[in-house]
């Protein structure tokens, strides 16, 4: 999936520097609105059938949910400095934080509700978000804390990053990592439009 | 914005009923045809603008600070109560063998 990912869009700007034509973007609009909508209609069957998480929650019980609270909470308030540092503005910074590395979803979702500028940056940061985890996870776990490698995944510790979680921090950390991966990936399609929208 | 969230909690509803009774798979394989219309789409737009492709570097090193910044921040919040986090967790772990 993620070279199927990296090879779209590589295609696309190959497609679009050399032989896309300019009067065909106007149609491309229509095109990729329906696809955003039906998208996050299918993002929204397969989070509402997840009635494994539920389960898993139920019995660990309600104050894992801490951690995903936390890991949100941490990586919108280092967006929003790195923004600062870098003279981005508040909403654009803190949208990009809230792809929590989900890389796909928020640089299009960016990139459709906002300019396609900021989509990329959103896309390149979450990739690199991702690809930062592969290496930290096995630091931080040794040194800083088995609960806190959970962290740095974000809403991939569910999926792409859960066997580097686990592998570090120790197999009973799986279940807490799924269930955080599982809500701020239910949060991303929520909390990225929110944060893009805001006007200050 | 109301619309996105709209589609979303309609698609929630939708699944967590199960109205459509449709195998996982085809879903996924819908959301995927979908998500790669759009990042096809993003990288025709990308790869159409200029001024952007020749920014790259500088885009490729606000990614890496925003990026760690996210990891630094969010490692930290969980280290500072990574271990009332753990007493809790152990405790209802304990209080659920109880039960």
């Amino acid at each position: 999936m993620t070279w199927l990912i990296l090879g779209s869009v590589a295609m696309g700007l190959a497609l679009g520097h050399w032989l896309f034509p300019q009067q065909l973007v106007q149609y491309l609009d229509t095109v990729t609105t329906t696809a955003l909508y039906l998208m996050l209609f299918g993002i929204g069957i397969d989070l509402g059938r997840q009635k494994e998480v539920w389960l898993k929650l139920w019995q660990m019980g309600w104050k894992v949910l801490w951690i995903p609270f936390l890991i949100a909470t941490g990586s919108l308030a280092g967006a929003a400095l790195a923004g600062l540092f870098l003279g981005l503005p508040f909403n654009e910074s803190t949208a990009i934080g809230a792809g929590f590395g989900w890389y796909s979803l928020s640089g299009v979702l960016i990139a459709e509700m906002y300019n396609v500028e900021t989509g990329a940056l959103a896309f390149i940061t979450n990739v690199t978000r991702e690809l930062l985890t592969f290496l930290v996870v096995p630091l931080v776990a040794r040194y800083i804390g088995r609960f806190s490698a959970v962290a740095p995944g974000g809403a991939t510790a569910m999926d792409t990053t859960l066997p580097v979680i686990t592998k570090a921090a120790g197999n009973d950390m799986a279940v807490v990592a799924f269930i955080s991966g599982s809500v701020l990936t239910t949060l991303v399609p929520i909390l990225v439009p929110f944060f893009i929208n805001l006007k200050c | 914005m109301i619309e996105v969230l709209l589609a979303v909690a309609l698609g929630v509803l939708v699944g967590h009923f199960n109205v459509f009774s449709l195998k996982p798979q085809v879903i996924g394989k819908f959301t995927s045809v979908c998500l790669i219309i759009m990042l096809l789409a993003m990288g025709i737009q990308l790869g159409a603008n200029e001024k952007l492709l020749g920014d790259l570097g500088r885009i490729g090193w606000q990614a890496l600070v925003l990026a760690l910044a996210s990891i630094v921040g969010s490692v930290l919040l969980v280290r500072l109560l990574e271990s009332r986090i753990s007493k809790q967790l152990e405790q209802s772990k304990q209080e659920a063998k109880r039960r």
